[in-house]
């Protein structure tokens, strides 16, 4: 018997007898269970099953024996028929299978007081007592199961007989399917759920056709607060994207086509959205321009202009969109404009063409997927956006913020934040969809490998004027905001009382040095290690699946490769919010009970991320000939060998972004986990958020500057542990690609 | 390769290399081994592959190798000669038919699973390992010891004269140095079967000469099958034992270089190999082995095993003519001349006769004929094959 199957048998068994199936109250790693190994709530399956009426389980040791005995007789492969060898393959495959989705169906089909449909109780023989969420045995066994269904598949002959690209794949559709695609199915289902948790369709049709949604006056597109929360949420968006877009052009255009000085400078500005906390432009922003704004004061100051609150609403979020968001199309449109051939050019105004013609004619259409594409992502951008709806809105509601008054409000209307999460998701498929329909014809605008020589032409008069004119001071606002916001950090009340002081950080991070050591006795400490925490454990898990993803999409063939490429990628066009209602509904309730630990706060993580870790791992692989994996195959390397000994090694860099996104976009991530942390898990975004809400700016800026700084030394860190190394000629890539610059 | 010790040299030194036992990875045969063809046998039979992108690009294909023999694929761009191999090496599934290696079918084996190794075109050296580590890594990943890994690839290296290099990244060496470490690779796991996909076609022209004459003395003196692709029919013909010629995913012709070139039997292999004329003629009679053919007003006796009367199509290289003024001794036909131009070793001529224009080339003269002057060209009768 080979080490997998072996391995996979013992995973079961281990499974099955030494640790505790269902879920426990504490942590695994607190090893309580230990003692207690054989009582109620800590027993392995086969216990549960001797002693505890759990006699459904008894099915899996069954599969358990059956693959045993399958195993110890395996088909000889030289000497029996073809057919004797596929139908021996199959029944490895079908028991495989059967004990994996046996694991989920009972898990499903008996909660904590029996049959959970009343369907089953009538066909199903009666049993006593229920169960609750499950375990880390019911994990392995599951694992096992799967692990013995690819080995079937394998040897079956698909995926030509390779176990480790059919039990890769089938664990990473297995984890998609029931972290992303399980919840937002979930959402469905409790959108259509009537009061009495009986299903109806007029339930979610009350829901969707609320007025508060869909109301419409001409007079809020210019400020008037009479439109319906959909509207709202669409016209924000449609003016943050058409914003962007051309704020993120102008930039490009400065920064490829003039001489302008601080071209360097510039660029640094495509980190900016990545390592921003969410809150930081928002809460910038109210100490210009909010009522004891440094704007506003010196208006009154100076011309009597009484303070108004203008800021807290549409105009001020639009704003804060702006800025949060201008550097993400910045990023998508500077290459965009670089990838515009210089020859092109050249070849028009050797025709004669005039710069505005050339400008008019030939670059503007040759960049239009790319504008296209950058306006969607903005647009997708500020239909998720939470945190500057949440510090700005006022009265000004989008649909993000409705799901979380919604959830964490007095009502707490499950079906109402079921129905709104759809409504947004419908938004954001739709424009994702749109984005992927722009990106796929953005072929023709990308040079040839060739050296395209020749110089970009110089931009038309009347567009170099505009770019410098607008460009230069949106980024010097940029620079102040920021700066601003930093200083806050060291003033006593901003607006009222300037006095520099160390206050805020100390309340935050202050260490004392007590009898038993240090004690970490600041207010934030405790949310500051959770989430360094839980960003620590999800950034290699998604660095994982989405390099092993990413091997799958550009490396084999098989049937349904779009279906599953769309699959991983899915999770990028759910705006936050969205995944944490899901997570909520799904993941509160046997089988999988996870609401308020730390694992789901990961799993989030993990799951939001990773279309970035499966795009850039795509990206980094297609720049490998595909001869380096023929070579390692044809001397007799398997799947797994190929990938650990010839591709790892030189997809390095894109590991190590994978790595540093992951875990600096968990550290920043706020609208997905606001309802997924309790008291033990909170995190630095919802301790933040709290401050807010309590008008504590002076912590919640200073906990910012803290999480700035502990992002910036993350990164330089590693970028100095990769370029320590010899890499070859390939430099680390460790900006995010560009569209799959993830949704807050 | 220019500045390493001479080849015969190397090849002495190949009794130094200790043939560790193949990992037999084929299970033992229940047929007995008297009538198992030996390990390098390889074989096609009605083999198909359509990536479903329109034509099949190999349309079952059947041949059969011999253990020991280097065979090349020949053919024109597109014609299916690389996906060939690539289904030799398991890196493709064929749609339908039979692969037998050692008269085993290996059909349904994946590469790993098969005794055969490839020289990539591009070679396909993996750029983050040393020398050392790029022609190790087939025995390591099965498994094999350090030490023993390490005296193995030594002993290739040396075969293969790179001794002194083990430390080296592929990015420093020379383009010939890489290629002989792809080379040293494949054969470190002594593979049953040796696959070459243009191995030359990254060498600059005088490199290739000394390249391809270092291959086939290497196969000569391992005594290992070598599948060999190339579409350079200059190339084929000198390293080989066997071609096979592809046309269009079909094998149009295959015999040794000699058969190919002097008696094709398709106008395709006539143009492909010796740019022969292919005109329109007639067979007259036939009997005993011999034919009475006429082209143009030439008329004259071929021997051939078979022939239908009527028109034949007839192929006539272009360095059998010569022109004549006699027109008793041998057949000969008149034309007028329509280009002329002299290219250093002989003069190249365009003829317009009453079968059509002929491309003749001519060894021995020194100076163009001007164009429009009449001439008669004569050919020997033997020269001229009947064709299908
Ligand atoms: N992966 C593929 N998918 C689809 N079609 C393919 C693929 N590989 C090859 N083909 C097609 O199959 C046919 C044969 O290709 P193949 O690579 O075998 O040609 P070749 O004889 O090696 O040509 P060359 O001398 O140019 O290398 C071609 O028409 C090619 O377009
Ligand atoms: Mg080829």
């Amino acid at each position: 018997m080979t080490a997998y199957r072996i391995i996979a048998l013992m995973i079961i068994a281990a499974g099955l007898t030494l640790v505790p199936w269902y879920a426990l109250q504490d942590s695994f790693y607190a090893f309580k269970w230990i003692a207690k190994f054989a009582g109620k709530d800590f027993a392995p399956a086969i216990i549960q099953i001797a002693n505890f009426n759990k006699l459904w389980l008894i099915l899996l040791p069954a599969l358990l024996l059956a693959s045993v005995g399958l195993y110890a007789r395996p088909v000889d492969a030289v000497r029996a028929a073809e057919g004797a060898v596929r139908s021996w393959a199959r029944m490895v495959m079908l028991i495989g299978a059967t004990g994996a989705l046996y694991v989920l169906a009972q898990g499903f089909a008996i909660g904590a007081q029996g049959y959970t449909f009343d369907a089953l109780q009538a066909a199903l023989p009666a049993i006593s007592g229920g169960q609750f969420g499950m375990g880390s045995g019911a994990l392995l066994v599951g694992f096992g199961f799967i692990l013995i269904c690819a080995d079937g598949i394998a040897a079956m002959g698909y995926f030509r007989g390779d176990r480790f690209v059919a039990s890769s794949l089938l664990c990473i559709v297995v984890l998609v399917l029931l972290f992303v695609f399980f919840p937002v199915v979930r959402i469905l289902y409790e959108g259509i759920l009537d009061q009495d948790r009986g299903l109806s369709i007029m339930a979610f049709w009350d829901r969707f056709s609320l007025r508060k949604l869909w109301a419409l006056d001409i007079a809020c597109l210019w400020g008037g607060s009479g439109c319906g929360v959909a509207w709202n949420t669409l016209w924000l968006a449609l003016l943050c994207a058409a914003g962007t877009t051309f704020l993120g052009l102008l930039l490009a255009l400065i920064v490829t086509r003039s001489n302008f000085r601080g071209k360097k400078a510039l660029r640094l500005l495509t980190v900016l959205p990545i390592i921003t906390p969410p809150f930081v432009v928002g809460l910038a922003l109210i100490m210009l321009f909010g009522r004891a704004g440094v704007v506003n004061q010196f208006l009154e100051w100076a011309f009597g202009i009484p303070q108004t609150r203008w800021i807290y609403g549409m105009p001020g979020v639009l704003l804060a969109q702006l800025f949060a968001f201008t550097p993400v199309a910045f990023l998508v449109l500077i290459g965009v404009v670089e990838g515009v051939s210089p020859t092109l050019e050249e070849a028009s105004q050797s025709l004669h063409a005039t710069r505005w013609q050339t400008f008019r004619h030939v670059t503007l259409p040759l960049m239009a997927p790319g504008l296209a594409n950058a306006f969607l992502v903005g647009f997708i951008e500020s239909i998720a956006d939470f945190g500057n709806p949440i510090v700005l809105g006022g009265n000004f509601g989008v649909m993000s913020t409705e799901i979380y008054f919604a959830i964490v409000g007095a009502q707490l209307d499950q079906g109402k934040a079921a129905v709104y999460s759809l409504i947004l998701l419908a938004f954001a498929l739709f424009a994702f969809w749109l984005q992927r329909k722009a990106t796929a014809k953005k072929s023709f605008v990308t040079v040839s490998g060739k050296g395209d020589t020749g110089l970009p032409s110089p931009l038309p008069e009347g567009v170099r004027r505009t770019a410098i004119f607008v460009g230069v001071p949106w980024l010097a606002l940029t620079v102040v905001l920021y700066g601003m916001s930093m200083f806050g950090a060291f003033v006593k009340v901003w607006g009222r009382d300037h006095t520099l002081t160390l206050e805020h950080f100390v309340k935050g991070f202050s260490i004392d040095h007590g009898p038993h050591g240090f004690l970490f006795t600041g207010a934030a400490w405790h949310s500051l290690f959770n989430t360094v925490q839980f960003s620590l454990a999800a950034a290699p898990l998604t660095a994982i699946v989405g390099i092993l993803s990413a091997y799958l999409i550009a490396r084999t063939t098989f049937k349904g490769q779009r279906a599953f490429e769309f699959l991983t990628l899915l999770s990028f066009a759910i705006p936050g919010t969205v995944i944490g209602v899901a997570y909520i509904f799904a993941f509160n309730v046997p089988p999988i009970e996870l609401t308020g630990t730390g694992l789901i706060i990961v799993l989030c993580f993990v799951f939001r991320n990773l279309p970035v870790g499966v795009r850039g791992g795509i990206a980094a692989l297609s720049q490998l000939d595909k001869s380096l994996d023929e070579a390692s195959t044809t001397l007799g390397a398997n799947g797994a060998t190929t990938f650990r000994r010839v591709l790892m090694p030189l997809l390095k860099p894109a590991i190590v972004g994978a790595l540093i996104y992951g875990f600096v976009r968990s550290m920043t991530t706020v609208s997905a986990i606001v309802f997924l942390v309790s008291g033990d898990t909170e995190v630095a975004t919802t301790y933040i958020i709290g401050r807010v809400i309590n008008g504590d700016y002076g912590v919640a800026i200073a906990y910012c500057a803290v999480l700035i700084l502990i992002m910036i030394v993350a990164i330089v860190f590693v970028q100095w542990l990769v370029g320590s190394r010899k890499l070859g000629r390939r430099g680390a890539v460790l900006a995010a690609p560009s569209a799959a610059v993830a949704v807050g | 390769m220019l500045c390493s010790p001479p080849l015969v040299l190397r090849l002495l030194l190949v009794d130094e290399l200790e043939l560790p036992k193949m990992k037999n990875t084929t299970p033992p045969s229940a047929v007995s081994a008297a009538t198992q063809p030996a390990k390098g046998t390889l074989e096609f039979i009605n083999v198909v592959k359509d990536y479903g992108t329109g034509e099949p690009a190999v349309k079952g294909i059947t041949f059969r190798i011999e253990d020991g023999e280097l065979v090349t694929l020949l053919g024109p761009s597109g014609c299916g000669k690389t996906t060939t191999l690539r289904m030799v090496a398991g890196l493709e599934m064929p749609n339908s038919g039979q692969i037998l290696l050692g008269g085993k079918d290996v059909t349904a084996k994946s590469a790993a699973q098969r005794n055969v190794s490839l020289v990539f075109q591009s070679y396909a050296l993996f750029p983050h390992m040393n020398v050392m580590e790029n022609v190790g890594y087939g025995p390591t990943v099965q498994g094999m010891k350090k030490a023993q890994v390490e005296a193995k690839v030594n002993a290739v290296l040396k075969l293969i004269g790179l001794t002194g290099f083990e430390k080296r990244l592929p990015s420093e060496l020379s383009g010939g140095q890489q290629q002989r470490v792809a080379i040293a690779r494949a054969l470190v796991l002594e593979p049953a079967v040796l696959l070459f996909d243009e191995p030359l076609s990254n060498l600059d022209t005088k490199l290739r000469r000394h390249v391809r004459e270092e291959i086939r003395e290497l196969q000569q003196r391992l005594k290992i099958t070598c599948v060999y692709v190339t579409h350079d029919r200059e190339e084929a013909m000198a390293v080989s034992d066997h071609i096979i010629v592809m046309d269009r995913g079909n094998i149009a012709e295959s015999g040794t270089a000699n058969q190919l070139f002097f008696q094709p039997r398709t106008a395709f292999v006539a143009d492909f190999l010796s740019e022969a004329n292919v005109a329109k003629g007639q067979v007259v009679s036939f009997a005993n082995g011999a034919a009475t053919l006429t082209l143009g007003d030439a008329r004259f006796d071929i021997k051939t095993d078979a022939a239908t009367l009527g028109d034949a199509k007839i192929a006539l290289r272009p360095d059998v003519f010569e022109v004549t003024t006699d027109t008793g001794n041998g057949p000969s036909i008149a034309g007028v001349v329509q280009k002329s131009a002299f290219i250093g070793k002989g003069v190249e001529l365009v003829v317009t006769t009453s079968v059509g224009d002929l491309f003749v080339f001519l060894p021995k003269e020194r100076a163009p004929h001007p164009v429009g002057s009449a001439i008669r060209l004569g050919f020997a009768a033997d020269e001229a094959r009947l064709i299908v």
